[in-house]
Parts: C-alpha cells; structure tokens; sequence
C-alpha cells in the first residue's frame, strides 16, 4: 500500500466530480472506495486502475446509487420513527401523557381567543429553530467532505432534505389549521368546538411526530452527516 | 463472472456473516476480504454492495459510524443487536438451501447428510 501523490489525488477528485453528484453520503463512501483501492496499485498502475473504477463507478450507476441512498434514508428515518413511538408509549408514559392532554385541554378552555392564536406561534418557532440547527449542524459536517473531495456542485447529507421537509410539513399543516377557517371565512373560528377538536388532533399528532422525528435525528446524528 | 447469480442472492448473508466476524468493516474492505477468502474465486462487485449495505442500515441490521482516516473520511459499517439476531436466521435458511441443493446434484446421499 501507498500513499497517493497530490497529482493522482487531483485526478481522482476531478474523475468523481464529472458525476455531479449531491448526496454527501455517497460522495464520501465513492471517494474512499477509489482511494483505498488504487493506493493498492504501483504508480505505474495507476491510470489503468482508474479507468477501471471508472468503467463500475460510471455516472449512470452513481446516480442511480444516490436515487436508492436517498429512499434508503427515508426507510430508516422512517423506521427509527416507528421504533421509537413503539419504545415511548410505557404504561406510566401513557399516564403521564393523558394527564398532561386533559391539562392542556382545561387551560385551553379558559384562554382568550388572541392567547390561542398566540400559543399556536409557539411550536411553529421552535420547529423553525430546531430547523435552522440542524441544517447548520449538517452544513459544517458536509462542508469538511466538500473540501476533501473538492465538489464543484452544492452537496448535502441525503437525511437533510429528508428530515427538514418532514418538519416543514408539519409545519404547514399547523398553519393550515389557522388558514383554511380565514379562507372559508368561518366567523370566531378559535372558539368553535371544530377548532378545538381539530387544534387537539393536530397537537397530539405534531407533538408525537415532531418528538420522534427529532429522536431519529439525535440517533443519527451521531453516525451519519446530518 | 458466470457465479455472480448466484453470490447476487447471498450477499446479504456474506455481508452480515463478515461483520459478524469483524467488528467494524467499511466497502472496500468488505470486496477484498471476500476475494482473499475465496482466493480470488468470488469477487462481489461494487454494483451489488453498495445497495446492499444501504438496504441493510435502512433495515436497522446495520449502523454506522464515520471516521476521519488520513485525510479522507470513511463510513464503517457494523452490526446492530438485531443484525446479530439476522445473521443466524440468515445463516441457517442458507446452510439449509445449500443442503437441499446438494440433495438435488447429488441424490444418492441420504435424507440425513449434513454440510
């Protein structure tokens, strides 16, 4: 084994930055895959062996591994998701979960129209927030591989997107809530029992989401780039 | 390579039975462990595991880990707890195919030959 010089090192990142790739991910373990395999050829060797990885590492192929990278990456989010949501729900949880709901329900009840609206501000902020810190958490991680492997286009972890769509449309839907009785014209819509019933539903299912959406992203981001 | 059919359904088995005996592998390592112990014989294509060890991770059988070597960065596979409990399943379901099969090449042998 040896060590490659800085000029086969430029050919290397100029032949892996042709297939334009996005996914951090896959860049990183395409980059390593040539490296270690061509430090285990002669310098003499070293054009030949490159054309060979670049005839199995062909753009086609590289993308078509990122498409599937990227569905992977929704499976196991997905997936941790589920696992977590089982794991949460012990009998003292549940407890403590029901007792928290029928609190939340009582005060609600006794708040004005204008605190409600208020309140509904607040998980849209903190979801913004916790957005904002991941998304820089994954840009400083990314950026050390944007340098190594010197990539011409914008590359992001392949979780990244994944992750901040799901908070965005949780988002979304919580301002639905508030938009569609507007467009609708609904007259004192916060203090209808159809607002209560729907704000109630779209909590529970907010909270859980959001909850084990950012436990899959605390899991993964001690492994992965994001 | 005419074996590759047949390697394409058993990859899955090899990857995690490799890192059942490896505590930490990354890609390339797990290609040329492969060909060592087959003496060249198998030789699993990037094509088919680099799919494969994503399908694993995203299965939960597979974690993760990222390190910094020389001045690259490396993405180390390992087996999970439920990847442990997988090897066996998987190695017994191909252990029992490969006997059948043998069975079927060779029909003398008696019901009760084992590998």
């Amino acid at each position: 084994m040896r060590k490659l010089s800085e000029q086969e090192l430029d050919q290397v990142k100029n032949a892996i930055s042709y297939k334009e790739l996005t996914s951090a991910e896959i860049l990183m373990e395409i980059f390593d895959h040539y490296i270690s395999h061509l430090e285990d050829f002669e310098e003499s060797e070293f054009e030949e062996q490159l054309d060979e990885l670049e005839d199995k590492f062909t753009y086609a192929y590289c993308h078509a591994l990122q498409a599937k990278f990227l569905k992977a990456s929704k499976k196991e989010i997905f997936n941790l998701q589920w696992t977590l949501f089982k794991t949460y729900f012990t009998w003292p949880r549940m407890l403590g979960t029901v007792l928290f709901l029928c609190s939340f329900i009582f005060f609600w009840s006794t708040i004005e129209s204008k605190t409600k609206g208020l309140i509904l501000v607040i998980p849209l902020v903190i979801v913004l927030g916790l957005n904002a810190w991941i998304w820089v958490k994954s840009y400083k991680k990314v950026r050390e591989i944007k340098r190594i492997v010197n990539a011409k286009k914008r590359i992001e972890s392949s979780y990244l997107s994944n992750i901040l769509v799901q908070f965005s449309l949780m988002t979304s839907s919580f301002n639905m809530l508030i938009l569609v009785p507007k467009i609708l014209d609904v007259p004192n819509f916060l203090d209808s029992v159809f607002f209560l019933v729907a704000s109630f539903s779209l909590f529970i299912l907010y909270t859980g989401y959001t909850l084990t959406l950012f436990e899959a992203w605390r899991l993964k981001t001690k492994s992965a780039l994001i | 390579m005419s074996n590759n059919n047949l390697i394409k359904g058993s990859l899955q088995t090899i990857i995690l039975k490799l890192l059942e005996e490896n505590e930490k592998m990354y890609g390339y390592e797990i290609t040329q462990r492969v060909k060592e112990l087959t003496a060249g014989e198998i030789k699993i294509t990037e094509g088919a595991l680099y799919p494969a060890l994503h399908k694993l991770e995203a299965e939960g059988l597979l974690s993760t880990e990222i390190q910094q070597v020389d001045n690259r960065v490396r993405k180390y596979y390992s087996l999970t707890k439920d990847g442990q409990k997988e090897v066996t399943s998987k190695m017994s379901e191909l252990q029992g195919f490969v006997e059948n099969l043998q069975r079927i090449l060779t029909p003398d042998l008696k019901p009760g030959f084992n590998i």
